[in-house]
C-alpha cells in the first residue's frame, strides 16, 4: 500500500463519507416529514377516497367539505378545543417561563442555604415523566376539589424543572454579575434588577423555555385525559383522540380528526415562526465575543 | 366466587370498604330532582339523556362524555373509583366488566333486577353481566359474530354462501382461484375478541369460576380447533392477514379485494359509513358453523352500564338504566342521531332498531332477523378474565407475529402464561387446567 493510494483512499472515503452522511440525512428529513405530507394529502380527501387510500388522487378534493365536516361536528365543539388549547398553552407557557426564568436566575445570582440540594431536587424531577405524576396528581387535585376544572390542567403545568435547568444556563451566560453590581450601587432592589435588567438580558431564553412549555402543553394529554371528564374543557389533544376512540364504530369520525390534527399543528408553526428570531439570535449570542 | 368477588372489592380500598360492604346508602328526602352523574363513550348517548331528563321530572341526568376503551373510560372510572368521585353510572364493555366487579368499582345489582325486568333482556346478554349468580351490570346490547359478505362477488365467481367452516375453505380456495388478487376474508392480528368470540362459538372457555376459584385455559380442544383452522388458512395465503380498521385492511374492503368480513352485528352500519360505495354489493349472513346440527355463535362487542359504589342513588341510578334499556323511546333517541345497528339486549327493542335502520344498503334484507336468530345461539357460560384488556393485549402482541411464523397457538399460550402473575398480583386462587 503506497501513500498515494492511501490518500487516494482517504479522498476517495470523503466522498463516500459526505454520499453516507447525506443518505442519512435525507432518511432522517423523510422519515420526519412523511408522516406530515401523508396528514397533509389526507386532510384534502373525502371518506371514501381516504379508506381506499388514493391519496394521491386529486379528483376527491374535499378540503373544504372536510372542514366544515369538523366545525359542525357536536355543535362546534372543535372550536373550544381550540380555544382551550390555547388558553392552557399559551398562558401556561408564559406564566410557566417566568416561573422558570425567575427560578434559574435565582439559582444562578444567589447563594443562599440549601440551594445545593434545592438544585438537586429540580435536576431529579427533570428525569421524571409527567405521566407518572399524572396519578397522585388528580388524587390531589380531587382532594381540593379542582378535578374536572380548568385550574387541574392549568396549575399542574406551571412548574417545568427542565426551564429551571436552562434557565441557569442561561443565566449564566447572558446576566453579567457586573452589570447587577452596578445596578445595586445605584440602589436598585432586587425585583427591580430581575424585572429590569435580568430578564431583558434573558430573553431569549425566556423564549426558549417559552416554546418548550408552548409545545409541551399543547400537547399534553395524559394529564387531561385523567383529569378532566366534562368534554367542554377538553384541550385538542384530547378531544381528537376521544373523537378518534370512536372511529372504529363511526368511521365519519376518521376524516375529522385528520383535518382537525392537521389544524392543531398551525399554533405551533406560528408560534415557532414568530419566535424564531429571538431564539436563534439566543443560541448563537455570545458565542463570538 | 360472589364473596371472593365483594371480598375482593372490599379489600381494594378504604374509601370503598364502606360503600361497598354497608349496603346502598338511605336516600335523604330533599326538595328538586334527584342528579345522577353518567359517564358514557356511547355516542348518541345525549339524545337519550335528554330524553330520559324531559320525560322525568324526579331524576335529572348529567352526562359526560368519555373517551372510549382501555385508555379512555376504563382507565378515568379506576381513577376517580380510587380518589372517591366516580359518577353515579359508567359504561363499560363486557370484556372489562369483571375487573370492575372485582375492584370493587361496581355495585352488585342482584337485589335490584326483579324478574319483571329480567324477563326484559335476552338470557344470553345478563349471563354475560352475571358472576356466580350476582349481577353487575345492565346490559344495553349483545352483538353476534356474523359473516358480511360481498354478494355481487359471490355471483360473479359462483360462490355459494359458505355455511360450515369446511365450506367456507373451500370457498377460499376457489375464490383465489377465480380471482387470484382476491381473498375471502382476513385474519384479523389485533383483535383478541375476534378470536375468543370464534373460541365461544366451539364451545371454548378461557376463564371459569366454577368452584369458587379462577381457572384458565386458552388451549383447550375447542379453541386449538379454531387457531389450528385459521393457521392453515394464513398459511396456505388463503386469507389476508391485517390489523382490524387498519388503511391496509379498510382499502380492500373499499376496493372490492377482500370479499368477506366477520364482526358483531353493530358493524353493519360501520360498514355502511366507511364504505358507502359498497351500497347494494354487501349482505349479511350467519356465521358459518362448525356442526349445523347444534348453532352456536360467540359474540364481539357490546355495551353494559354499572352503578358505582359511590353512588349516592342507586335506585334512582337503576331506574334510569332500566329506562334506558328497555324503552322504546330511549332507543329512537339513540338512533335519532346517526345510523347504529346495535342489537339490542331487549327483543321488545328490535322492532324500534329495525325501523329505524335503512336496509337498502343491504339490498332490502331483514338483518335484523338474522341477528335476532344468531343472538339467540349464543352460548351461556363465558367469562372474560379479570385483567381482560392486558391479556388480549398480549394475545394480540402474539397475533401479530403471526406474519413472521409464529402460530396462533402460541399468542394463546403465551396470553395464558402471562396472564397468571397478573391474577395471582390481584389475589385470586388460580389453576391452570
Amino acid at each position: 500500500m503506497t501513500t498515494t493510494e492511501l490518500g487516494g483512499r482517504v479522498r476517495r472515503g470523503t466522498r463516500a463519507g459526505t454520499i453516507a452522511t447525506n443518505v442519512v440525512i435525507a432518511a432522517g428529513t423523510l422519515y420526519a416529514l412523511l408522516p406530515l405530507l401523508w396528514l397533509l394529502l389526507a386532510a384534502t380527501k373525502n371518506a371514501e377516497a381516504l379508506f381506499s387510500s388514493n391519496l394521491l388522487d386529486v379528483a376527491n378534493f374535499d378540503l373544504a367539505g372536510n372542514i366544515e365536516a369538523l366545525l359542525d361536528e357536536d355543535d362546534g365543539l372543535f372550536l373550544r378545543w381550540y380555544a382551550n388549547s390555547i388558553l392552557y398553552a399559551v398562558i401556561g407557557a408564559a406564566v410557566g417561563a417566568l416561573v422558570s426564568t425567575a427560578a434559574g436566575y435565582v439559582f444562578d445570582k444567589y447563594s443562599f442555604r440549601g440551594k445545593k440540594q434545592l438544585y438537586a431536587l429540580v435536576l431529579i424531577s427533570v428525569m421524571i415523566p409527567g405521566t407518572v405524576l399524572a396519578l397522585p396528581m388528580y388524587l390531589i387535585a380531587s382532594r381540593l376539589e379542582l378535578a374536572n376544572t380548568m385550574w387541574a390542567v392549568f396549575l399542574t403545568v406551571l412548574f417545568n424543572p427542565f426551564g429551571v435547568y436552562l434557565a441557569r444556563i442561561f443565566a449564566t451566560g447572558y446576566v453579567p454579575g457586573e452589570v447587577l453590581e452596578a445596578a445595586r450601587v445605584d440602589g436598585a432592589s432586587e425585583l427591580h434588577i430581575f424585572f429590569r435588567i435580568g430578564l431583558r438580558m434573558l430573553g431569549p431564553g425566556f423564549v426558549t423555555v417559552f416554546l418548550f412549555q408552548l409545545t409541551s402543553i399543547w400537547n399534553n394529554f395524559f394529564l387531561p385525559l385523567v383529569m378532566l371528564s366534562d368534554e367542554k374543557l377538553y384541550p385538542l389533544s384530547l378531544g381528537l383522540y376521544s373523537w378518534n376512540s370512536q372511529a372504529t364504530i363511526t368511521p365519519e369520525y376518521y376524516p375529522i380528526v385528520i383535518v382537525g390534527s392537521l389544524l392543531a399543528l398551525i399554533p405551533l408553526v406560528v408560534a415557532f415562526l414568530m419566535l424564531q428570531r429571538y431564539w436563534r439570535s439566543g443560541l448563537t449570542a455570545g458565542s463570538v465575543k | 366466587m360472589s364473596h371472593r368477588f365483594r371480598a375482593l372489592g372490599c379489600a381494594v380500598a378504604a374509601a370503598t370498604v364502606l360503600a361497598a360492604c354497608a349496603g346502598p346508602a338511605p336516600d335523604d328526602p330533599g326538595g328538586g330532582p334527584t342528579v345522577i352523574t353518567f359517564w358514557s363513550s356511547l355516542r348518541g348517548t345525549q339524545a337519550v339523556v335528554d330524553a330520559f331528563n324531559a320525560t322525568h321530572t324526579d331524576i335529572q341526568v348529567d352526562l359526560d362524555m368519555t373517551p372510549s376503551g382501555a385508555a379512555g373510560t376504563n382507565a378515568k372510572l379506576t381513577n376517580a373509583t380510587r380518589a372517591g368521585n366516580a359518577p353515579d353510572v359508567a359504561t363499560a364493555d363486557y370484556v372489562s366488566l369483571p375487573a370492575f366487579a372485582i375492584d370493587g368499582a361496581f355495585l352488585d345489582l342482584t337485589d335490584r333486577v326483579d324478574d319483571g325486568f329480567r324477563a326484559k333482556l335476552l338470557p344470553q346478554a345478563w349471563d354475560q353481566v352475571t358472576f356466580d349468580g350476582h349481577v353487575y351490570a345492565v346490559p344495553i346490547d349483545i352483538e353476534p359474530q356474523v359473516l358480511f359478505y360481498r354478494r355481487d362477488l359471490f355471483e360473479q365467481h359462483g360462490i355459494a354462501v359458505p355455511r360450515t367452516w369446511a365450506e367456507f375453505e373451500q370457498a377460499a380456495r376457489d375464490l383465489k382461484a377465480a380471482a387470484p388478487d382476491t381473498r375471502l376474508s382476513t385474519f384479523f392480528t389485533s383483535s383478541a375478541a375476534h378470536l375468543a368470540g370464534l373460541s365461544m362459538q366451539v364451545g371454548g372457555q378461557w376463564f371459569s369460576t366454577a368452584g369458587g376459584h379462577w381457572s384458565l385455559d386458552f388451549t383447550d380442544p375447542g379453541t386449538m380447533r379454531v387457531a389450528e383452522y385459521w393457521q392453515r388458512l394464513v398459511d396456505e395465503d388463503l386469507v389476508n392477514v391485517a390489523p382490524i380498521n387498519s388503511q391496509q385492511w379498510q382499502a380492500g374492503i373499499n376496493n372490492g379485494t377482500i370479499a368477506t368480513y366477520v364482526n358483531g352485528a353493530w358493524a353493519a352500519a360501520a360498514l355502511m359509513r366507511s364504505n358507502p360505495g359498497g351500497a347494494g354489493k354487501w349482505a349479511v349472513a350467519p356465521l358459518p358453523q362448525w356442526d349445523p346440527a347444534r348453532p352456536a355463535v360467540g359474540v364481539t362487542g357490546g355495551s353494559v352500564f354499572g352503578i358505582t359504589v359511590d353512588s349516592e342513588h342507586p335506585d334512582e341510578a337503576m331506574e334510569f338504566l332500566r329506562w334506558m334499556v328497555t324503552d322504546p323511546e330511549a332507543f329512537e333517541a339513540r338512533l335519532s342521531s346517526g345510523t347504529s345497528s346495535m342489537f339490542p339486549a331487549a327483543p321488545d327493542l328490535i322492532g324500534v332498531a329495525d325501523e329505524g335502520f335503512d336496509r337498502s344498503y343491504f339490498g332490502g334484507q331483514d338483518i335484523y332477523a338474522l341477528f335476532r336468530r344468531e343472538a339467540a345461539t349464543v352460548p351461556e357460560g363465558w367469562v372474560w378474565g379479570p385483567r381482560m384488556t392486558a391479556t388480549n393485549k398480549i394475545i394480540e402482541e402474539g397475533l401479530a407475529r403471526v406474519t413472521y411464523g409464529d402460530t396462533v397457538a402460541e399468542a394463546l399460550e403465551r396470553g395464558q402464561e402471562e396472564s397468571l402473575p397478573d391474577m395471582r398480583a390481584l389475589g385470586l386462587a388460580v389453576d391452570e387446567r
